[in-house]
């Protein structure tokens, strides 16, 4: 089974207290802030080795970003990918979640022809959970979002999870499958795969490598949605005393929580 | 850092990962229950952390240090230790890959690298551990078999391992000259005649599970005879360097967590990282002194994998171990104040743990005189 799984090489939420926004460009200021993959991303990976643990295969990572999105690529073949790809370019830098699925399915067209393509479901910065079904509308394949269980049974089954419950359904190949947090439990790299990683091939290409690429689609320019004003939320603590009786104290407190409520609903 | 490149890059991250998810949670527990690591030691092996740096030829992914350095160090920032007991593998591995028989690398070495099996030594006697001549375990031949009884203390994991290397001697004196007399064989923990003692309270390194054991007529095959006891004894030394890759991770691990108590602990409306130039030139004196400690280490350890093996120098380091551990743990908890005597804080446990070290694998003191000795 050929399997892909798009990543996205993000900030590492140990982190998270020290991103600040730049007021002008309204992007995170990354500087000095290491880099991951995206934890949804982790669980589509684990979802691929399980998947090619049972069925053979080879699993092809698909990522677009800065030139050092290469390392999360690496730490996707030490974790057991076989081959890595990653498109890098100012043209398709600042994409939203529309030019980035067009974006990875170009990239995808150019690097195979794939059975099963897995992504994160939501990234861990943009959270817009949009890419992986734009992705099977761009793919022309089948697509299902919020999975919860990714598994084989004489073909791709997917388990999905709604508001009022899960929904079970076979996908016709090739499919797209956004794989949710909830899927399995990610497996720590083994040290001998890791060492195998340098020997497995990992591709950069710019936008003049893929070929047919509709420049109205590309990165900030080919986004129709646009960052609107931005601000960071300045966050304190205040401490007031209440005195009074146990009953004054009580009445107080309560008054104070519903004031609070109040203004969290009409929030 | 200059030891650093990809592959170690993406090893450091893995093991760092492996040390919050899994041993931090477990750290607290081996503290205050004496809760037992064996199950993620033996996934430890399962997951290859094992390999570094045994040979190719015994299961291993070969000599590199600096990555066995990297994993230690990951540990050592989580708990002591945990980290100890991980370094006891190599501790084992290393010594057992030149000293074992194919057979026993086969049997032992390899199942021991892959956390199929976890390896102890039972060495320590009552009589103390370096006179050897004291020994009261005894192994008399019965045929192919020989048939060992005898007791030992101090016994790191006593009632956790599969298989323990025993120290026996095998004739009324051991004749420095062939060096025989005092052999060593691998014993099953299964075999009937095996059972456990107490399970001693110590001042540090709680979880280790540190304990007597006993041996009443265990029968093991002549196969099970290391062919070369003194390859076992002399090859624990450059091991020893391990140690300080568990102290610079702990402590890197109280700086960092007391930095960030004092640029959070607010007083007056100002942080005490602010408001204090002293306690942020205390903390910056001890990170001076971690820079230097980790210099040395990965220069020693980068040295070995030129295939020069320094015991005195491992064992320098070494000594040094718990003194830094020590010392940090003290000033860490002085500038942390009511939060750093706190149990769960995490810190005065390295405090206790520092002494535990400087005992555990030779005394200290016995170190510094095989250095005077060198002189």
């Amino acid at each position: 089974m050929n399997i892909a799984v798009c990543i996205k090489s993000v900030p590492d939420p140990e982190f998270y207290d020290k991103i600040t926004l730049d007021p002008q460009t309204k992007r995170l200021v990354r500087d000095g802030i290491p880099a991951v993959i995206g934890e949804a991303d982790t669980h589509a990976l684990e979802a691929a080795l399980r998947l090619k643990e049972e069925l053979g295969g080879e699993i092809t990572v698909v990522s677009m970003g800065p030139p050092a999105a290469r390392d999360q690529l690496m730490e996707a073949l030490a974790m057991g990918a076989d081959r890595a790809f990653l498109i890098s370019d100012r043209k398709v830098g600042g994409a939203d979640s529309l030019a980035t699925s067009y974006t990875l399915s170009m990239l995808l067209k150019k690097t195979g022809t794939y059975d099963v393509i897995l992504a994160g479901n939501e990234s861990a910065d943009g959270s817009t959970a949009h890419v992986p079904s734009q992705l099977g509308v761009w793919m022309g394949a089948s697509h299902a979002a919020n999975a919860v269980d990714v598994s084989w049974d004489q073909g791709i089954v997917v388990t999905r999870k709604f508001e009022s419950g899960l929904g079970r359904y076979r996908l016709k190949t090739p499919c797209v499958i956004g794989v949710t947090g909830a899927a399995n439990e990610v497996r720590f790299a083994n040290v001998r795969t890791i060492l195998a990683a340098k020997n497995k091939p990992l591709v950069i290409y710019s936008a003049a490598d893929l070929e047919d690429l509709d420049e109205n689609y590309l990165g900030l320019k080919g986004s129709p949605s646009q960052n609107g004003e931005v601000e960071t939320m300045e966050s304190s603590k205040q401490c007031v005393m209440i005195t009074g009786t146990e009953s004054e104290i009580a009445q107080k407190l309560a008054d104070i929580l519903r004031q609070s409520a109040v203004r969290k609903e009409e929030a | 850092m200059w030891y650093l490149n990809e592959e170690r890059r993406l090893l450091q991250k893995t093991f760092r990962s492996y040390a919050q998810k899994r041993v931090r949670p477990l750290a607290l527990e081996m503290e205050d229950n004496d809760a037992s690591s064996r199950e993620a030691l033996l996934e430890m092996g399962k997951l290859g952390m094992f390999t570094m740096p045994v040979a190719e030829s015994c299961g291993g992914t070969g000599p590199d240090y600096i990555s066995w350095g990297l994993l230690l160090e990951e540990l050592g920032k989580e708990s002591a230790t945990f980290g100890f007991l991980a370094l006891l593998r190599q501790v084992f591995n290393g010594p057992m890959s030149a000293a074992c028989s194919e057979e026993q690398i086969r049997k032992y070495v390899i199942p021991a690298v892959n956390g199929e099996i976890l390896m102890g030594l039972a060495g320590n006697e009552p009589a103390g551990g370096n006179d050897l001549m004291e020994y009261q375990t005894k192994a008399v031949r019965d045929g192919d078999d020989w048939i060992i009884n005898g007791g030992k203390v101090l016994v790191t994991q006593a009632d956790e391992v599969d298989v323990f290397m025993v120290i026996a001697l095998t004739r009324d004196q051991i004749d420095f000259t062939t060096m025989q007399g005092l052999d060593i064989f691998f014993v099953p923990t299964s075999d009937p005649g095996f059972s456990v003692g107490h399970i001693e309270h110590k001042v540090g390194l709680n979880g280790s599970r540190t304990g007597s054991v006993y041996f009443d007529n265990c029968r093991v095959s002549e196969s099970d005879r290391i062919p070369n006891p003194w390859g076992i004894l002399m090859g624990f030394g450059p091991e020893l360097s391990g140690y300080a890759a568990l102290a610079l991770g702990g402590a890197e691990s109280m700086i960092a967590k007391t930095a960030d108590y004092l640029k959070n602990r607010i007083q007056m409306g100002r942080s005490l990282w602010d408001t204090h130039q002293a306690a942020r030139h205390d903390l910056a004196k001890l990170q001076m002194e971690v820079y230097n400690f980790r210099n040395a280490l990965y220069g020693h350890l980068a040295n070995r994998n030129c295939g020069i093996h320094d015991s005195l120098e491992a064992g320098a380091l070494k000594a040094a171990t718990g003194p830094l551990m020590e010392k940090v743990a003290s000033e860490c908890m002085l500038l942390m104040g009511g939060t750093g005597v706190i149990h769960e804080t995490g810190i005065e446990r390295y405090y206790r743990d520092a002494k535990a070290l400087q005992i555990a694998c030779f005394s200290d003191k016995t170190f510094v005189d095989t250095v005077a000795g060198s002189l």
